[in-house]
Parts: C-alpha cells; sequence; structure tokens
C-alpha cells in the first residue's frame, strides 16, 4: 500500500452486498482509505460504487463483511447520528428547493440544534469559501441558481459542521464540462487545506487523476484495480487500459494530454 | 322577490350557518383522518392500494342510499346531525388521502434520500421536507373534498339534518322555483368561497420549482 502510515478511516472488510433478488452488486470487496487522503472510486454504471459509498453512512448494509469508521464498524452507530458527521455531495438535484441557500447549508447544523446565530454565520462563512457572495446568494432559493453555483451550495452543505469524512457521489455529473473544471479546480483548493477523508465516486477518469491521490476502479462488484492516481494511466492491467481507453474516445482528447494542462 | 327574500333572510343565514358547520365538522374530521392516513401510506406502501380501494367505494355509494345506510345505526342513527357528519367525511376521505399519499410519493427521490443522508430522522424528513413539498397537493386535495362536501350536505336535509338543503326540498316539494334558489344559490356561494379561499392558501404554500419528478 503506498499509503502512509495514518491510520485508516474508512476499512471495508470483505463487504458484500446482493440485492434482494440475488443480484451481487459488491462481491467481497476489501479497502483501506487513510485518514486525510482522496480516493476516486472509479467504474462504469452498474459497477458498484455508489453502493459501496452507501455502506459508509449505512444508507443501505452489507449483506456480509463490515464496514469500518476509524475503526468503529458502522453497523454499531445509529445511523441518523452517524449520517449527521459525515459530509455528503450528490449531484445538483440535492438541494432542498423550498429552503433559502442559506438554510441548505445550515441544515445539518440545524439538526444538530446548534443555535441560529451561529448557524447563520457559519453558513455564510462557508458560502464565502465557496465562492459566492453570502449578500448576494444566502436569501435566494436554490431555482433562483446555476447548476454550478448549487454545487457549490452543495458543497457547501457538506462542510457545514467539519465532518471528516465526505462522501461524493458523482459530484459534477450533471454540469456541463467548463463547470465541471470549474467546480473541480474550487474542490481541490478548498480540500487541499482541509485534511478531509474523501470518498469520491465518479465515472469521469479525468475528475478521478485530477482530485484523487488514489484510484480504485470497481468491475462488477470488485475491485479491479487499486493506483496511485499518477501511475494509473501507465498501467498495463487490461481493465485499466480498457476503461482508459473507452474514456478517451469518449471526451475527446486523450486523457494523457488532459493531465499534464492541469496537473499543477 | 325583496319581499320573499325580506322574509326569509334570517332562515337562510341561520340555514347557512348550519351548512357550514356540517360541512366544516365533517372537514375537519376526515383532515384529521385522512393527511395521517395518506402519511401512513407512503411508510407502508402495500396498504396503499386497498386503502384507496375502499376509499374510492365509499365515495361511489350514492350519498341519499348513505345517508339511508346510517339511519338505524345506534347512536348515529339519533342524531340528524351525526349521520350527515359521517357521511360528508366518508365522501371527502378519498381526495384528502390520495393527494397527501401521491404529494408525498411525487417528491423527487433524489431529495428524500438527501435528506435521508445528511441525517434526518423519520419525523424530521416527513417535517422539514415531506410535508412542505407536498403541502400545495395535500390543499388540492381539501379544496376538491371542501367543494363536493358543500353540495352533498345539502342532500343532509333529506334525513332531517338541516343546511340549506331544507330550502331545496321545500322548494321541490312545493314547486316554488324561489324557495328552491334560495337554497341552491347560496350553497352554490359558498362552494366558490371555499374554492377561492383554498385556492389562494394553495398558491402561498405552492414551493417554487418544487422538487418533482
Amino acid at each position: 500500500m503506498p499509503d502512509g502510515p495514518s491510520k485508516p478511516a474508512i476499512d471495508f472488510r470483505e463487504v458484500v452486498f446482493a440485492t434482494p433478488q440475488g443480484r451481487v452488486l459488491l462481491d467481497h470487496l476489501s479497502l483501506s482509505v487513510a485518514a486525510g487522503t482522496t480516493v476516486a472510486v472509479l467504474g462504469r454504471s452498474g459497477s458498484g460504487k455508489t453502493t459501496l459509498l452507501r455502506t459508509v453512512n449505512r444508507m443501505i448494509d452489507p449483506t456480509s463483511g463490515s464496514v469500518l469508521m476509524e475503526g468503529k464498524p458502522v453497523v454499531e452507530s445509529d445511523p441518523v447520528a452517524l449520517r449527521r458527521g459525515i459530509g455528503y455531495v450528490v449531484q445538483e438535484t440535492g438541494l432542498f428547493p423550498h429552503f433559502r441557500i442559506e438554510r441548505n447549508v445550515g441544515i445539518v447544523l440545524e439538526l444538530q440544534g446548534r443555535p441560529k446565530n451561529e448557524i447563520v454565520a457559519r453558513s455564510r462563512e462557508l458560502l464565502t469559501k465557496v465562492g459566492l457572495d453570502p449578500e448576494k446568494f444566502a436569501r435566494r432559493y436554490p431555482h433562483q441558481l446555476s447548476g454550478g453555483q448549487r454545487q457549490r451550495v452543495g458543497l457547501a452543505r457538506a462542510l457545514a459542521s467539519d465532518p471528516p469524512v465526505l462522501l461524493m457521489d458523482e459530484p459534477f455529473g450533471a454540469l456541463d464540462p467548463l463547470t465541471r473544471a470549474e467546480m473541480q479546480d474550487v474542490l481541490r483548493e478548498l480540500m487541499a487545506g482541509l485534511k478531509k477523508t474523501v470518498l469520491l465516486v465518479t465515472h469521469d477518469l479525468d475528475e478521478a487523476i485530477y482530485l484523487a491521490s488514489r484510484i480504485v476502479l470497481i468491475e462488477d462488484g470488485r475491485i479491479a484495480a487499486d493506483l496511485p492516481s499518477e501511475e494509473f494511466l501507465k498501467s498495463t492491467l487490461p481493465s485499466v487500459a480498457a476503461y482508459a481507453q473507452a474514456f478517451d474516445r469518449g471526451v475527446g482528447g486523450p486523457s494523457a494530454n488532459v493531465l499534464p494542462k492541469r496537473s499543477s | 322577490m325583496g319581499s320573499f327574500l325580506a322574509a326569509h333572510a334570517s332562515e337562510i343565514w341561520t340555514l347557512t350557518l348550519e351548512h357550514l358547520w356540517l360541512t366544516g365538522s365533517a372537514m375537519l374530521i376526515a383532515a384529521a383522518i385522512g393527511i395521517p392516513t395518506g402519511i401512513l401510506l407512503t411508510r407502508y406502501t402495500g396498504w396503499a392500494k386497498p386503502v384507496l380501494g375502499v376509499a374510492n367505494v365509499l365515495q361511489t355509494i350514492p350519498s341519499l342510499a348513505l345517508f339511508g345506510f346510517l339511519l338505524p345505526l345506534p347512536w348515529l342513527g339519533e342524531s340528524a346531525a351525526r349521520i350527515a357528519i359521517v357521511a360528508l367525511t366518508a365522501y371527502a376521505l378519498l381526495p384528502i388521502i390520495r393527494n397527501t399519499y401521491a404529494g408525498i410519493q411525487g417528491i423527487d427521490r433524489a431529495i428524500s434520500d438527501v435528506a435521508k443522508a445528511i441525517g434526518m430522522s423519520g419525523m424530521q424528513r416527513l417535517v422539514k421536507v415531506e410535508l412542505p413539498l407536498a403541502a400545495a397537493f395535500i390543499l388540492a386535495g381539501l379544496r376538491t373534498a371542501t367543494v363536493i362536501c358543500v353540495g352533498i350536505a345539502t342532500i343532509a336535509a333529506a334525513v332531517g339534518a338541516g343546511g340549506l338543503g331544507e330550502f331545496i326540498f321545500r322548494g321541490v316539494a312545493s314547486v316554488d322555483n324561489r324557495l328552491v334558489l334560495a337554497g341552491a344559490l347560496p350553497a352554490a356561494t359558498l362552494a366558490l368561497a371555499a374554492d377561492g379561499l383554498l385556492g389562494l392558501v394553495e398558491r402561498w404554500v405552492r414551493v417554487p420549482s418544487a422538487g418533482r419528478s
């Protein structure tokens, strides 16, 4: 393992998840995510990557095997309390349409029963951090924002209670390529100083390489490759090569050209 | 016509109030039963079909027959107003249950999912997300039910429950159109007023671009 000596923040051990109809979505999958690192889970639709993510905050419980956070099996935690301690970002549909932006950002704090002035101050601070002027945006509703702006709000919401772990499920999947690149920059800049453990589910290879230090490729509920991001494109593993090749054709321009241009 | 109105003004007023009372109490009871039932159905969706089926059947019973069925029942049969309120409640249930259920079920799955994933308890999801997002739908159900009830309540006079139907039945019996109109016009006005008022409330609670899939 190329990870440092820090203990794993998230530890999947022999996780199996099968649907009631008997379809196996996760097949004895084991994976350790070191604290403070960003790991991208890459794979095609239906490979089980979202399922894997959802076992962490107990949106589903594994059929067998266990998921540990900081050494403690998540099934021993109350799901509601567990989820409040984990940041969660999904595609832009995740904002509450009937909440103003500041309430959307502060909702987790509201659930924790924090005082109102603290929530307002924190949500304004976070809006500024994700590049939205609170004076302009705090009192608006989600439908009055663009897709990229909404995604910034989603990010701010996930960070509101300063959780050590963030789960991101295709966070920028619904955005156009330019906005997506912009959001990736925002996220990267934001994460640089925060030392969060991030599990990022994506099918976008470029995004995985840009944001994560490690890429795990999942196929049929199993790990097909587990590599540091900078080595991913050099890998000769057939499934990695196949994914990279398919991706090149899909987004125009080989990923190998995208990588040096955007790495900093 | 003027002297007719003058002679009956106080009676029109009394019967209108009686009509309002019958409809109002039935609507309160129906909402108290129907909204929680609709919510429960979203939690136990397997029950949705049978429960909505029963409510549907209730609504197909001709109103005059339903009043008749309730007459011989103990306690209920003792008071015409009780019969009327129970029957009106039965008619109001379907739109209320159906709209509550459909309103909550129709919320974008991604939003309910996020509500759960960021750590809302079942009750918080209901109060903070589901009910506000379904409010316009639920109100539309209440509105339909109210208009139905104002109309059906005129038939309650047949079992002696009073209300504006008194005038209509008397007018029909004595072939006096003025009496029929004295019952029908206020009843229609009530229905329109209730419809308009609830429509306003509905617009007021409607969420801008509500999260619907």
